[in-house]
């Protein structure tokens, strides 16, 4: 299972040997917490090398758009990626597994925080991920799996289902 | 279906109205740089290239392409002719009737191709990662679209591209914010993939309907290609 880079009490837990193989950075929460990463693997987050790259990235780096436990999660992958010696075989493992132990709302999160940071390997995965479950799925199930009111009245649900009713012949129907 | 430069930065503020209506000097922008005084005194054609009467024939050619909106059989011919010269916002996407049919946007001035009717050839599949980096591109607009009350999950905006055309057309059945999401943002309808069942049922009606929604101006279908321009 992935390794935990987070301790109970929410501070930053980075393997002993990579602290002293490289430097490391403070990535910073909306909430507050604080995770300390490699450079070498921050440096997988396309935003983040900027930052170090035009220098402004001395001591802490704030995320005000990334809650801790999201956080958690992307610098867990990045760990992951960063890792010398993992081969591609891996890594794949590590994403399959990594990923198929998100809700969807976690993957949502996870998705924002892949293309705030432009990390382009996991926001292309996570997105795959949340959009194979939607395949052929009736609209009450999207609705239903991520949460979401309808506000249109019955007649304009019916007008929009009539304009495109050749495409509705074979969906699952709702119940499924 | 008139042609709009709006969006490429021809004109300097500068320029006077008369030296607007030359189709040269809109085409090619070679107004760009020089004042008004020195464009007076050039020679208006100084190395004999013809070049007035050759956009004037394009632009010919183009309000032709008006006229002859649905039926395109001139289209092929005139397609062959002269692409070079075609303003950078007349492209053209590929549709392949059979096993898969598949949308293919080329970049402008990637042209010069045969229009075959090559039906039933499966030639390639959706590149995932192009429709990943426009959205990656257009991240801001596409998180303010999403942006609504209570509602669909932000990231579902961005995984939107990543849906094929059927679903599409059902996630935009979920709601208000999901519908305008769906149908106002063009990058999602530049890639138009569909897939097996579909592809016995749509129409070249559906077909042209749907490519708009990539905001751009369908001129006609012939031999699995649609022809359009951009609308910018």
């Amino acid at each position: 299972m992935a390794p935990k880079n987070k301790n109970p009490n929410g501070e930053n837990v980075v393997p002993e040997v990579q602290q002293k193989k490289t430097q490391a950075l403070i990535l910073k929460s909306s909430d507050g917490e604080e995770f300390s990463i490699s450079k070498s693997a921050a440096g997988l987050s396309v935003a983040i090398k900027n930052m170090m790259e035009d220098d402004c990235a001395g001591g802490v780096i704030p995320l005000p758009l990334v809650d801790g436990g999201t956080l958690a999660r992307v610098i867990t992958y990045l760990n992951k990626h960063a890792e010398d010696g993992a081969s591609d075989e891996d890594k794949r493992k590590f994403d399959e597994e990594f990923l198929s132990g998100m809700e969807v709302d976690v993957l949502c999160d996870v998705a924002l925080a892949g293309n705030y940071l432009d990390i382009r390997g996991l926001f292309h995965d996570v997105c795959q991920r949340i959009v194979n479950g939607m395949k052929n799925k009736s609209v009450e199930w999207v609705r239903k799996t991520f949460r979401i009111e309808s506000d249109f009245t019955a007649e304009e649900e019916e007008q929009i289902k009539k304009e495109y009713a050749w495409a509705w012949e074979g969906v699952d129907s709702d119940a499924d | 279906m008139a042609l709009n430069y709006s969006h490429r930065p021809v004109f300097p503020a500068h320029i006077s109205e008369e030296n607007l209506v030359s189709p040269v000097r809109i085409v090619n922008g070679s107004s760009e740089s020089t004042s008004k005084d020195i464009v007076d005194l050039l020679p208006s054609d100084p190395f004999g290239m013809d070049i007035k009467t050759t956009f004037t024939a394009i632009t010919g050619w183009l309000e032709d392409l008006e006229v002859d909106c649905g039926g395109t059989s001139q289209l092929n011919e005139k397609m062959n002719v002269g692409m070079q010269s075609v303003p950078s916002n007349l492209q053209y996407g590929k549709y392949i009737y059979g096993g898969t049919v598949w949308g293919e946007r080329l970049a402008p001035y990637d042209i010069g191709f045969q229009p075959s009717c090559n039906m039933g050839e499966i030639v390639g599949f959706r590149n995932e990662s192009d429709s990943c980096d426009s959205e990656l591109q257009s991240g801001k607009k596409v998180e303010g679209a999403a942006n609504f009350e209570g509602v669909p999950h932000e990231a579902l905006a961005f995984a939107l591209s990543y849906l094929g055309v059927k679903d599409l057309l059902s996630v935009e059945r979920v709601c208000k914010s999901l519908l305008s999401t769906v149908r106002g943002d063009p990058l999602l309808w530049m890639t138009i993939h569909i897939d097996q069942p579909l592809n016995e049922r749509i129409t070249d009606d559906v077909l042209v309907q749907l490519a708009s929604r990539a905001q751009v101006c369908v001129i006609g279908i012939k031999c699995g290609y649609v022809f359009f321009e951009l609308m910018k």
